[in-house]
């Protein structure tokens, strides 16, 4: 039984959908290398790594992708040293005139095709922004996104050295067509639909 | 009168036998007067070739049939015009190669293949084909590798793969590519 002292652990539903169209779009991958290994079924890109898939872009120094028997693709995304890896997808308007974007950035993004879930390991950080003011932001240890039931979940970390940190914006109309950025420099949630819930369960974590 | 003719034939035989002998190392110690054939004109030309490798058991392993094959003496090269390469192996996806021209060197351990080159494995069970298309490369057959250092694109079932050079190895099944890697994937499915 390992000592997981979780400062908090959060779970957030958001209003609209990761970009339908994106599931139709071909994965493009870019490296300055890359070796396919058919018998281990493992594909390792590396050198300055992007993948993207129509509006979601995942970049970091190393990608390692398997695909399932049934098709879909999955990449581990690290970064190099000193540096981060970064992900970064559009989100279907839930409202007329506002564009939505997902930021993250981590030491490893974890990114599963077909889930639809992105994890974001070790110095997680995540964003929502509209029409790019940021509305939401959350950071923690681990925080998985899944794009497909627009969730998203922060573990803090263990022994307390991580704490989870999340300011979201009301979820009036109002407010978001006004554009305001939401107030930040809160520990806790703010008020609105949108409030944060304990989750039942632990995201997946890594030892 | 016996004894003296006896002797003058003795006398004379061992006179030839010096003298061939002295001429016969003479003409070894010359140079060769042959001229070497030069390393651009083949000394013999085949059209229409298909030559077939056995392994040590003498099974077929691979057949090369090219339209021309022009062998070296010099150098025991060959220069091969359409040249296709085919594996003959039954328990092992086909694999072919073929280009407008190739040079076989060190003894049909290496072979530079140029000009429209196309590299084929067939699909398997576990495994869509694999096409490779360059203008340039280097195949070591009974390894079953193949390397490129000029512009490839590479295809897998429903991959696109691009890059400035690669290496593939048939036997361990392992493909690198190098210098600017783009690859596209079509999207699963659903």
């Amino acid at each position: 039984m390992r000592m997981l002292l979780l400062v908090a652990l959060a779970a957030c539903t958001l209003p609209a959908h990761a970009e339908r169209a994106d599931q139709s779009q071909p994965t493009i991958i870019e490296a300055d290398r890359g070796v396919f290994d058919e018998l281990k079924q493992v594909n390792v890109v590396s050198g300055r790594a992007t993948l993207t898939r129509g509006t979601l872009r995942i970049t970091g120094e190393r990608m390692e992708m398997r695909t399932t028997p049934d098709g879909y693709r999955s990449a581990v995304v690290t970064a190099g040293p000193d540096a981060l890896t970064t992900f970064r997808q559009r989100r279907d308007a839930s409202q007329p005139g506002v564009e939505e974007y997902i930021e993250g950035t981590a030491e490893r993004i974890e990114w599963d095709e077909k889930t639809e879930s992105v994890r974001f390991v070790n110095r997680a950080q995540w964003r929502r922004l509209e029409n790019g003011v940021v509305r939401d932001e959350v950071s923690g240890q681990v925080i998985v996104y899944d794009a497909a039931a627009s969730t998203y979940r922060v573990d803090g970390g263990e022994r307390g050295s991580g704490r989870v940190r999340a300011v979201i914006a009301p979820r009036t109309s109002e407010a978001a067509k006004a554009g305001e950025p939401s107030k930040k420099g809160g520990e806790a949630a703010r008020p609105g639909p949108a409030a944060l819930r304990p989750a039942t369960e632990l995201p997946a974590a890594k030892k | 009168m016996r004894d003296r003719l006896t002797m003058l034939i003795a006398a004379v035989l061992l006179a030839v036998v010096t003298v061939t002998s002295y001429w016969y190392s003479r003409e070894m110690r010359r140079p060769t007067s042959r001229t070497p054939s030069s390393p651009d004109t083949p000394d013999f030309i085949v059209d229409s070739v298909v030559l077939t490798q056995f392994d040590d058991s003498g099974r077929a392993r691979y057949r090369l049939i090219a339209e021309r094959l022009s062998y070296f003496n010099e150098n025991d090269d060959a220069e091969l015009a359409m040249p296709r390469l085919v594996s003959l192996q039954p328990d092992e996806p086909q694999l072919q190669a073929s280009a407008a021209r190739a040079r076989i060197t060190n003894a049909g351990e290496r072979v530079l293949m140029q000009g429209g080159v196309l590299l084929q494995r067939a699909a398997a069970a576990d495994r869509p084909a694999l096409t490779i298309r360059t203008e340039q490369m280097t195949a070591i057959p009974d390894l079953e590798q193949f390397a490129s250092d000029v512009p490839v694109l590479i295809e897998q079932g429903d991959t696109r793969l691009a890059g400035a050079a690669m290496e593939y190895d048939n036997l361990k099944r392992v493909l690198t590519v190098s210098g600017g890697l783009r690859g596209e994937m079509a999207p699963a499915h659903r």
